[in-house]
């Protein structure tokens, strides 16, 4: 073989090479995980089936919070610093639109039709409705202190917000944007969580360290105790446990949701703040703000699989897994 | 030190620190150093949670207090002012001491924080590792007045750490 046909094989090979690794991120099977980094201003994007990033968008400035649409194939990050969100067609994973808010963006989630973004705005005391298709118009509605978390009911009717500051949730009516009844909770609720079928509600109540289950229906309330400072929790798919991230105690707290106690706690890496399900592995994904990774917990044997590097304070706040 | 100094004398006047709402974006500072001592020596003093005026060059003195189960301390700086800190946990196995400021004139809010000592890059040395995390004082929409931003929050945390992290090896350093 002379040289220039060898310099001709590595090159041949090395396509090959280059074409096989490009294949295993653009799997049609596998969904995606959106981490928001809030010190590096960027998202990581893991693949839940490699679990590795495949990619790192640059968003806005300190980005916190993470809604998907698997209907509309977007993403969108709430940019709490410059006070705007980004909009991820999931396919190019590229930044196609940036929706200016005059406030300070945290919590983001999108209604099951897809219709409308929801979005708690922090310092305005005020959610904000955004029309999917044409993000200029806007519908607004004051609701509580610092609005963090939003979930809403799979019927498309309510809305749930959490207000950290008046430690209770506003449930909004979604047709007329207006607030239905305010439902007190433990002191600096944050995160939410809505079981399948929204019969049950959860606060994640930060400063009291506990979680209260709410019956929509009944109203009945019941608070479990669960670690320092608790931000954010989530269903497991079976909707018989409740994973909760405790971040001054680098641990998730799992919850059995019939005997409404503790079970379990898991450690994690530091400062865990967001959490996510992957229904396809029934891997928890949890963004640790402080060690700047995510953990990747087994939800059937509640055992760490592994931590995937991420980027400077990882947070990921809202359900953050998209099917591909 | 003089700028940490400088920054704790700008910082007395101030918003006073409340409990009550802060804004949505947490921020960090971590600092670390090698001490040539044993770690078990540096677990000593970093743990004797009343006698932070021992290893601190900011700090005049410490009062240690209990109230229940919890124990609390209020440093007196050198610069004039006081820091009142609750005990979060002291885990020897772990050499970990946790705790968080309830009250201070410093120009940063909702602050808590580990240390932690742990064996060093060689024999008989150890490597202290200082974690904060903290919230700045302006609570509403920009524009963030001077004084209650991000980076001034950071930068007296980052003052506080490193005048601490340098007289603690000193200190660990030279004594017996």
């Amino acid at each position: 073989m002379n040289i220039p046909s060898k310099i001709q094989l590595f090159i041949t090979l090395s396509i090959v090479t280059l074409t096989t690794i490009g294949c295993i991120p653009s799997d049609t099977n596998s969904h995606h995980a959106y981490i928001t980094n809030q010190g590096a201003n960027t998202v990581s994007v893991i693949d839940t089936t490699s679990n590795q990033v495949i990619k790192t968008i640059s968003v806005g400035k300190a980005p916190v919070g993470v809604a998907v649409s698997d209907k509309l194939k977007r993403v969108y990050i709430s940019n709490v610093e410059s006070q705007d969100i980004s909009v991820i067609d999931v396919s190019t994973h590229k930044v196609i639109n940036t929706i200016k808010i005059k406030g300070s963006p945290v919590g983001l989630t999108v209604s099951p039709d897809s219709k409308t973004l929801y979005v708690a705005d922090w310092f305005e005391n005020r959610i904000l409705a955004i029309n999917t298709t044409d993000t200029n118009k806007i519908r607004e509605q004051l609701v509580g202190d610092a609005p963090a978390g939003l979930v809403i009911s799979p019927d498309n009717q309510w809305l749930y917000i959490a207000n950290r500051d008046s430690n209770d949730i506003a449930v909004i009516d979604t047709a007329t944007l207006t607030i239905q009844k305010r439902i007190a909770v433990g002191k600096h609720p944050f995160g939410l969580a809505l079981s399948k079928t929204g019969e049950l509600l959860v606060s994640v109540n930060v400063q009291e360290d506990t979680i209260t289950l709410i019956n929509t229906k009944t109203k009945q309330q019941h608070t479990i105790g669960v670690g320092y400072h608790p931000y954010c929790a989530v269903f497991s798919d079976d909707q018989k446990r409740l994973y909760v991230t405790n971040t001054q105690d680098d641990s998730i707290s799992i919850i059995d949701v019939t005997t409404q106690k503790e079970i379990a706690q898991v450690d994690v890496g530091s400062t865990p703040e967001g959490i996510s399900i992957d229904q396809e592995n029934h891997h928890a994904y949890v963004a640790n703000w402080g060690s700047n990774d995510v953990s990747v917990i087994d939800t059937q044997t509640n055992k760490l699989v592994t931590t995937i590097k991420t980027g400077d304070k990882s947070r990921a706040f809202g359900q953050f897994i998209i099917k591909r | 030190m003089k700028k940490f100094l400088a920054l704790i004398a700008l910082s007395v006047g101030l918003v006073p620190f409340t409990a009550s709402a802060h804004g949505p974006t947490p921020q960090k500072v971590e600092k670390t150093v090698t001490i040539k001592a044993e770690p078990a020596k540096v677990w000593a003093i970093v743990k004797d949670f009343g006698n932070m005026q021992k290893w601190h060059p900011a700090i005049s003195a410490t009062k240690l207090e209990k109230k229940g189960g919890d124990t609390y301390r209020t440093l007196t700086l050198k610069s004039g002012g006081t820091i009142y800190e609750k005990l979060r946990s002291i885990d020897d196995a772990d050499m970990k001491l946790k705790y968080e400021i309830v009250e201070s004139q410093l120009p940063f809010t909702d602050y808590n924080s580990i240390m932690t000592v742990a064996k060093g890059p060689n024999a008989g040395e150890t490597t202290v590792t200082w974690v904060g995390r903290f919230y700045r004082l302006y609570k509403l929409n920009p524009p963030i007045p001077e004084g209650q931003d991000d980076k001034t929050a950071s930068d007296a945390v980052s003052g506080i750490y490193d005048a601490g992290l340098a007289n603690l090896k000193k200190v660990a350093e030279s004594s017996k």
